[in-house]
Parts: C-alpha cells; sequence; structure tokens
C-alpha cells in the first residue's frame, strides 16, 4: 500500500491524541517504534527533499554548503527526533532546522574564512537541532501554574486553547464550535501563549 | 522571596505573537511549500525570530501534554 507523506502527520498525531493519562508514562519512555519512525522520513524524503533544496538554494544561494547536504542533514536530524509521533509538524521541523543548519553554516565559513579543510565539520553534533527538549512543566507548583494561567483565561481565549491543543480540534473546527471565526480563534491562541509565556518567564 | 523580574533577555512580546502566528500556520499538516518558504526566510532575517519560535514552540508542545479533564 502506498501511503501518501501528506497523511503521516495526521497519522502521527493520532497517536498523541489517543494517548490518555494512564498510559503516557509508558509513551514517554518509547514514543515512536524506530521502524515506523523511519518509513515516515522517508515518505517526506521522497515528497519533500526537492522543495527543500529549492528553498535552501534561493534564501542561501548554492553554498558552500551545497543546499542538498543542507536539506540531508536536516532529514538526518528529523531521523533523529525520538517523539515524532507526538510531536511537531515534520515539515515545520524540515524547514526549520535546515535554515538553522544553514545559517549557523554560512557563520562558521565567514569565521573561518572558506578554509576547505573546515567544510566537513560545517555539521557538527553539537549543532543546534533538534535541541534537548526543555521541561517547562518539569515540577508540581509548575503544572499548577499552568492549569492556573489557562483558568484565569477569558472563556472563548481559554476554549480556544483546549479545543486546538488539548483536544486536537484543528483552527477551523474550534471556530465552528465556539461560533466565531477562524482568524478569532488564531487571535485567541496568539493571546493565549503569550500569557502562558508571560506566566512562565517571571522566575 | 524578592519580587520577581522578567528576564532583561526576554523577547518583545509583539515578536512572541509574530512566531506564534508563524507557528499556527506551519504547524497544522496542511501547511503548503509556499508558506513554509515564508516560514523560513522569517526565521532566516534574524536570530531573535529564532529565539522567539524556538520558545513559543516549547511552550505549545509542552502544553499539549496537560489533561483536558482537568479543566
Amino acid at each position: 500500500m502506498r501511503i501518501t507523506p501528506d497523511s503521516q502527520p495526521a497519522q502521527m498525531t493520532g497517536n498523541r491524541r489517543r494517548q490518555s493519562k494512564s498510559d503516557r508514562s509508558e509513551l514517554d519512555r518509547k514514543p515512536v517504534r524506530n521502524a515506523d519512525s523511519k518509513r515516515i522520513v522517508e515518505c517526506l524524503y521522497d515528497q519533500f527533499f526537492g522543495q527543500l533544496v529549492g528553498f535552501l538554494r534561493s534564501t542561501f544561494g548554492a553554498g558552500p554548503p551545497p543546499p542538498e547536504d543542507l536539506a540531508q542533514a536536516a532529514f538526518e536530524r528529523l531521523l533523529g527526533v525520538s517523539d515524532l509521533d507526538e510531536s511537531r509538524s515534520p515539515k515545520a521541523f524540515l524547514w526549520r532546522t535546515a535554515t538553522n543548519l544553514a545559517i549557523s553554516a554560512h557563520r562558521r565559513i565567514d569565521v573561518d574564512s572558506r578554509s576547505k579543510s573546515q567544510l566537513r565539520t560545517l555539521f557538527s553534533p553539537t549543532d543546534s537541532y533538534p535541541s534537548a527538549p526543555e521541561r517547562v512543566l518539569d515540577s508540581r507548583d509548575r503544572l499548577n501554574r499552568a492549569y492556573e494561567v489557562i483558568l484565569a483565561m477569558p472563556k472563548q481565549r481559554r476554549e480556544s486553547f483546549l479545543l486546538v491543543r488539548i483536544d486536537g480540534l484543528s483552527q477551523t473546527d474550534a471556530a465552528s464550535r465556539l461560533g466565531i471565526s477562524r482568524p478569532a480563534v488564531s487571535k485567541h491562541l496568539v493571546r493565549a501563549t503569550r500569557d502562558i509565556i508571560e506566566a512562565f518567564d517571571y522566575e | 522571596m524578592s519580587k520577581p523580574e522578567r528576564d532583561a533577555h526576554a523577547l518583545p512580546d509583539p515578536l512572541l505573537d509574530e512566531a506564534m502566528e508563524w507557528l499556527l500556520r506551519v504547524e497544522p499538516e496542511g501547511a503548503t511549500p509556499d508558506e513554509l518558504n515564508a516560514f523560513g526566510q522569517w526565521l532566516a532575517t534574524d536570530d531573535q525570530h529564532i529565539r522567539a519560535y524556538e520558545k513559543v514552540d516549547r511552550y505549545w508542545h509542552e502544553f499539549g501534554k496537560l489533561n483536558r479533564v482537568d479543566f
């Protein structure tokens, strides 16, 4: 069976949605089977490698490093992501990772004045992507604060956030559920995120 | 404990809002190549854009682990 790459993110999100409180700790330990993860990345590679290279070439030029190498490195990073199934959109991850790799590679080239021997180390394992996951909700105190800040939000802001972020609805579905427009839902989500960051930034 | 102060390196609110608008555009599976390219270009414009995006992404991701039954 041929699986269209676009169906993959939905499937991955689906796994996360089915996750209940009781099996969460187990999922955190082994988020995705390696074979699944590899197959998903291969599908994405077939569909998006060329587009990613095109983006890199038009944004950062022909290199060095060559856009193909940057794109390749981004896909390799994606393979290394352990929580692919419950995590971010793989496409957004690829574009973001490739951009970061390109910026740090070009910066390094500027510093090293294009010495050829340096090119081999352009994608060192210490590059920022993917960075180690930083846990925000790593204590009871912070978890309580998370619930407090959400409960303190005005009703539509709170409901928009809960429907999209916790229940996994699309913004469009959340909009019709709430009887407001999709852009209104987006605005609520932006504002909700700012509330959250403000509640955690002061410490 | 003294009154907490916001980190001097805190990112400006409008930039965080902008980063969040990008997240909402590129995270859904239907994001188009044009949107992804525009997103990458926005990121590449400024290191602060990257930092802002990483921040909203981290919070958005972490808060997805909360339970509906607790609300």
